[in-house]
């Protein structure tokens, strides 16, 4: 892989793959302990709606996916905290309803759609050096956002009710984390593709979180984690010439249960 | 003559239609330490959540410190009920106090030395000092109560309150909590709630009935004919001498 090094796609996957694991070190550790896996699965498929527009109006999708995801995010906060029942079946509907978007909307465009699969299921080698200086910027605008709104976050994790008891906004501190979720979404589409994200963004925090007594280290470790394990994955990929992002995503699910296995045992 | 620091005044509180709180009076001195019983869903945590300003009533006059509830929040000291305490959540006992700071407005999201000094202070109160480094969901049912406890003791309220702080915990540890309690009285007023007759101990100084209805007359005694109305069925209390008494002399 070293020589391969040499090639600007190359470069660009790599640098892709340890700025995504940044964003998901950071986000994906919230949607681990506040447990919104599931409103993040629904953000990040009814970000197909995006993909489908972008290719009808012909431009790079993924600029669409940004306002569709940001928008879809925003509906789910709002059915999940203000519709008292059946908060599961609604978020699976926005989940549907986006995905059925992006059906119509390729269906609308005509002649053939390329690179489809890749949005679906990721392809780090395909990365244009502007997507990376995107990434960079999106990691810089997540981290200070964290800076800045870390008490409040953690809060509401924790314990929402007493967070809004404590004069802390919850509301909009939730809707300000589910929009770094869908900023950390469009970050992840070029890497795993939109039906992988869901592992991408769990599955290192929850291996850190079985080292970790709080938060902060817990990010810095997934992070880090995030970072081996897709760079692992990616050079695997490219060993065995594999696709890349169900690679990534093999690896991260094989460091889970050997993490897991590990912490039973000792 | 003894400041009034709560005052409700014809207080009805509605979830979708139904009263949960009817036409409430309740009145709370700044030495008071009243315990608030009643059977489920009789609206004890709604009560404290009107005072806290987190639930609006549909009818009636708040003040609490003279001002409406949102804006009294820093003075309160909420012990939450903590039915669904995740044990994995990457937390340790000192970041669990600190949350007790989070009205004071910082800059970054991150506390200051003043808040970790009161964190200390409050830790040592309740003799979890040792512990500040634990993970919170790591620590027994009792320790994390006094955990708890100390976060709403962080911010140096003049008021506590306290939503089933004993339930799911064993009797000896019970004690415990309520000896911690006693030593905190005389420095802020505190309200407890509890659905469980048996926990009003010696230590309470007043109690008050609660089903959708409050009884309360300021006293320690409640009339067996208030007890039977609130739970809707005859109440068999056996007054043991001193330390449970809920019912007067018989």
């Amino acid at each position: 892989m070293i020589e391969a090094l040499q090639f600007e796609y190359m470069q660009n996957a790599l640098m892709a793959a340890l700025l995504g694991s940044i964003a998901c070190g950071v986000v994906g550790s919230y949607v681990v302990v506040k447990k919104i896996g599931y409103i993040s699965g629904g953000i990040a498929h009814s970000a197909f709606g995006g993909i489908g527009l972008g290719y009808f109006l012909g431009i790079n999708p993924l600029y669409c996916i940004i306002p569709f995801s940001l928008v879809s995010a925003w509906c789910i906060g709002l059915i999940s905290k203000k519709a008292r029942a059946g908060e599961d079946t609604a978020i699976g509907i926005l989940w549907a309803t986006g995905m059925a978007l992006g059906v119509i909307f390729i269906g609308l465009t005509p002649g053939y759609v390329p690179d489809l699969f890749s949005y679906l299921f990721g392809n780090i080698l395909t990365v244009p050096r502007i997507d990376v200086y995107f990434m960079a910027g999106l990691d810089i605008f997540i981290i200070i956002t964290v800076l800045f709104f870390y008490r409040e976050f953690l809060a509401i994790c924790f314990d929402e009710e007493y967070a809004g008891a404590s004069g802390v906004n919850s509301f909009f501190v939730y809707l300000l984390l589910l929009t770094l979720v869908a900023i950390t979404v469009v970050m992840l589409v070029r890497i795993v593709g939109i039906i992988l994200i869901i592992a991408l963004l769990t599955i290192p925090p929850s291996i850190a979180r079985q080292y970790c007594n709080n938060l902060l280290p817990m990010m810095i470790l997934s992070a880090a984690l995030g970072m081996v394990l897709t760079v692992g994955g990616l050079w695997l990929s490219y060993a065995l010439d594999l696709p890349t992002g169900a690679t990534i995503i093999l690896l991260l699910a094989v460091a889970f249960m050997v993490s897991t296995v590990i912490k039973k045992l000792f | 003559m003894k400041k009034e620091i709560i005052s409700l005044k014809d207080i009805s509180v509605e979830y979708d239609g139904i009263t949960v709180l009817e036409d409430n009076n309740f009145t709370v001195y700044q030495d008071d330490f009243i315990g608030i019983i009643g059977p489920n869903g009789g609206g004890k945590t709604t009560l404290l959540k009107v005072i806290l300003g987190l639930v609006r009533p549909v009818k009636g006059e708040i003040s609490v410190f003279g001002e409406p509830p949102h804006r009294a929040r820093r003075r309160i000291g909420y012990v939450p009920q903590m039915t669904d305490f995740d044990r994995a959540f990457p937390i340790s006992v000192r970041d669990t106090v600190l949350m007790g700071r989070l009205h004071e407005k910082r800059l970054f999201g991150f506390y200051n030395k003043h808040d970790c000094e009161a964190a200390d202070r409050a830790l040592r109160t309740v003799e979890m000092f040792d512990m500040s480094k634990r993970k919170t969901g790591d620590l027994s049912g009792g320790e994390r109560q006094r955990v708890l406890i100390a976060r709403a003791l962080v911010s140096e309220p003049e008021l506590l309150l306290l939503d089933e702080p004993t339930a799911s915990i064993d009797p000896k540890i019970k004690t415990s909590v309520y000896d911690l309690l006693n030593s905190l009285k005389d420095r802020m007023a505190i309200i407890l709630v509890t659905h469980d007759i048996g926990v009003i101990s010696s230590h309470i100084d007043k109690v008050a009935c609660l089903s959708h209805k409050l009884f309360y007359h300021g006293t320690k005694e409640i009339p067996p004919e208030t007890l039977e109305a609130v739970y809707q069925c005859p109440v068999d209390i056996i007054a043991h001498g001193i330390p449970h008494r809920v019912l007067g002399e018989h």
